[in-house]
């Protein structure tokens, strides 16, 4: 294995694969402050050389975190598919990026090869790609799955209705979300942010969405994301669940921070076969998030782009009916400004299609992150053209619970328009029905909550 | 190629435009719809102060609400980018400490910087703050200097009588600059505290860059992670007053004192319904911004 590149005259070695993932990261303010990163442009480069050079079995026999080491690691190696990653092992990455980019490798065969693919692959081949490649092979990765509705299917943008409320108030929760119906949002989930992390209160709020969606015949799934704990103590309460929620990061010590490990989830996703309320088959939802396992001190010396494809080889064991990955919520410190922030959702759309998971974002920004509106909404038409298979939608973008800016109840709309998308079928045959979107435009309810009772 | 130009001739590309009668204005669509054109705006603004009822112009925003949201917009950033002025503590009563970020920049990108004191600031805790008190307030700029310069000096003194009152001793009044939450720790530390409470300026949201948190640690040093402390969020005059945030900390200082722990470990009991659980947050008013 050659772990050294010459440029101009000048020999770049490195000491570890490890070492040359994080140096062929694009610039994360994250990676420089976990002291991983490339020095200069030029190391930079020198890295990339290094890391085309490399076949996706040296990837695969180097992880960046030990297999003794890590349960996450474990569960990968051990339940890779062997025959998918026989037809690819042989690559190098650079190889590996020229096939996934050919016009004749299509949505089939990547969805046979990614039981084949390591995190490790993924995000290797995300360091070689500019924002074009991430968004040229993230649109032909085909993802499509089924709980209430069917979500993923080729030409569809969907949405999660984010009606979140500083005091869980059911009321204003209710406002919110039938307002978001009206326009046409909440065809991926209605999923709320509990301010209060008790089973009680997730029981409650459970019920009050499960009324509203009852009550106008709409076919979605709900969801309160509490600790997965606290949810599976709601559901032995008796309450409607459609998914349940948890985050998830890329390492076994940085999900012991969160409180989970792989045999709770292992338990969860059980009793969710069991007591789910969605016709299923797929009844998980997980977040992620580039740097949340350096914000626990449990990146092992690997750069954050890495350590999050980990946490997509954790999620597809679950067969989740969405992922999302919440890009600019960490802060500045992990991702500084637009450019970071937009770069990062297009490798995190990119490599958690790749590894065969239901991808959507939370394009976002908090408030002492260098970016701009203007610059967000941009990133938004970047998802859509990407194939990304949902996004968020709050009143005006504005999370008054967790004070962060995201996607718009009219954004969703009038992505739909501008990338003439639609909803998933049994969703946009509601809205129909309801007068709130006809064919590619709004329809005489659009934005009018009477539609929604 | 040039039958295909044969074909498409020398007219126009595009057919002639429309006749065009004077254009009436919309219909005035606002912020805060009109109840009576609006049940559900009304009714939803008694739960909720998210932005529902708004309308739409084709699938985007009315030019009101464009500009409210950018007001608020502006507001939140004005207050991420302020700094607090290198006088404003001594101007104020306060010993300034700084931590060992050098920029502004260097703040938001180096959260373990801002979690130490530098060597000055080390030197002046060491020799001029009263050691082996009760209760070390910090006041301190975090993410909104501006809501430091708002409310922290009447937060500070209103915290350390409600602490006298209950017969606890109070540290000497410090002010840090371009600190982290963690930074009380150090300073608790160093100064022998039994509790260490920090006061500062909380990452603003849509059009709120004034809100001041509270952190409250038993037995403050270097080490203590989150799930060591209780916090209380939102202070500010329309949120919890300061006061009222006051009177919460002090109960949650003694009761720390008593049971000798902090964080998710300190039984709350019947305090909870006084401090509002581990990290009370009172919901946040909405202002108009924009006004004629």
């Amino acid at each position: 294995m050659q772990l050294a590149s010459t440029i101009r005259g000048t020999r770049y070695a490195f000491g570890s694969v490890k070492e040359v993932l994080a140096k062929a990261n694009p610039p994360k303010s994250g990676d420089d402050l976990a002291g991983v990163s490339a020095r200069d442009a030029v190391e930079r480069v020198a890295a990339r050389a290094v890391l085309a050079d490399l076949t996706l079995r040296e990837l695969r026999e180097n992880p960046v975190v030990p297999y003794e080491r890590d349960e996450l690691t474990r569960l990968v190696e051990d339940e890779l598919d062997d025959q998918a990653y026989r037809a690819v092992a042989h690559l190098t990455v650079g190889q590996f990026r020229e096939w996934l980019l050919d016009i004749e490798t299509t949505g089939p065969t990547l969805r046979a090869v990614a039981p084949g693919l390591t995190p490790e692959m993924a995000a290797a081949v995300s360091k070689l790609m500019s924002n074009f490649d991430l968004m040229t092979v993230g649109s032909k990765c085909q993802v499509v799955v089924r709980a209430n509705n069917t979500l993923g299917l080729p030409g569809r943008l969907s949405s999660r209705c984010q009606p979140n409320h500083p005091t869980d108030d059911v009321e204003g929760i209710l406002a919110s979300a039938r307002e978001g119906l009206s326009y046409g949002c909440g065809d991926a989930v209605i999923g709320i942010n509990p301010a209060t992390d008790t089973a009680h209160s997730t029981a409650e709020i459970l019920r009050a969405i499960d009324d509203l969606l009852k009550r106008n015949a709409v076919p979605t799934q709900h969801c309160v994301l509490s600790h997965v704990t606290v949810q599976m103590k709601a559901l032995e309460l008796g309450c409607p669940m459609d998914l349940m929620f948890q985050s998830v990061a890329g390492t076994e010590d940085a999900n012991k921070a969160f409180g989970i490990s792989a045999a709770l989830l292992d338990d969860a996703w059980a009793l969710m076969k069991q007591k789910g309320t969605a016709k299923g088959p797929n009844r998980m939802y997980f977040e992620t998030g580039q740097g949340s396992a350096l914000s626990s001190q449990a990146h092992h010396g690997a750069d954050q782009v890495t350590i999050e494809a980990r946490a997509y080889g954790l999620a597809r064991r679950y067969k989740p009916f969405l992922v999302n990955t919440v890009v600019g919520f960490i802060g500045p410190e992990y991702l500084e400004d637009g450019p970071q922030i937009s770069r990062a959702a297009l490798e995190d759309h990119f490599m958690g299609k790749l590894l065969g998971l239901p991808m959507g974002c939370d394009a976002c920004f908090t408030y002492h992150a260098s970016m701009t509106q203007d610059e967000l909404e941009s990133l938004k038409v970047l998802l859509g053209t990407a194939g990304c298979t949902f996004l968020m939608s709050l009143p005006v973008g504005d999370d008054i619970m967790l004070n962060y800016q995201s996607t718009s109840f009219h954004d969703i709309p009038t992505l739909r328009r501008l990338l003439n998308k639609r909803a998933t079928p049994e969703f946009d045959a509601w809205m129909d029905e309801r007068g709130i979107w006809r064919g590619d435009g709004p329809g005489p309810k659009f934005g009018d909550v009477s539609a929604v009772r | 190629m040039s039958s295909l130009r044969e074909e498409l001739g020398s007219s126009d590309p595009l057919p002639p435009v429309p006749a065009l009668p004077p254009i009436p204005p919309p219909p005035a669509r606002v912020y805060s719809p009109r109840p009576e054109k609006s049940g559900f705006a009304a009714e939803a603004a008694r739960h909720t102060t998210a932005l529902v009822g708004i309308g739409h112009v084709g699938t985007r925003y009315a030019t009101d609400v464009v500009l409210q949201f950018q007001a608020e917009l502006a507001v939140a950033h004005a207050a991420v980018s302020a700094e607090l002025p290198d006088a404003w503590a001594e101007q104020h009563g306060f010993i300034g400490l700084r931590s060992r970020v050098t920029s502004h920049r260097e703040f938001l990108l180096r959260p373990d910087l801002g979690r130490r004191l530098d060597e000055a600031s080390l030197e002046l805790v060491r020799t001029r703050c009263q050691r082996g008190v009760d209760v070390q307030i910090i006041v301190a700029d975090g993410l909104s200097a501006v809501a430091c310069m708002q409310t922290g000096k009447a937060l500070h003194d209103a915290v350390a009588a409600a602490c006298t009152a209950r017969g606890l001793t109070v540290g000497t009044p410090v002010a840090a600059r371009f600190a982290r939450v963690w930074l009380e720790d150090e300073i608790g530390q160093e100064v022998g505290a039994k509790v260490a409470m920090i006061l500062l300026g909380e990452r603003p949201g849509l059009g709120t860059g004034d809100g001041l948190s509270a952190y409250v640690v038993f037995e403050p040093k270097l080490g203590k992670t989150d799930g060591d402390r209780n916090m209380i969020s939102n202070i500010h005059q329309r949120g919890i007053v300061p006061d009222d945030a006051a009177a919460r900390l002090a109960a949650l200082a003694q009761a720390m004192i008593a049971q000798r722990c902090s964080g998710v470990t300190l039984d709350l009991g019947r305090l909870g319904e006084v401090t509002g659980g581990r990290g009370y947050r009172a919901p946040q008013v909405r202002q108009r911004l924009v006004g004629s």
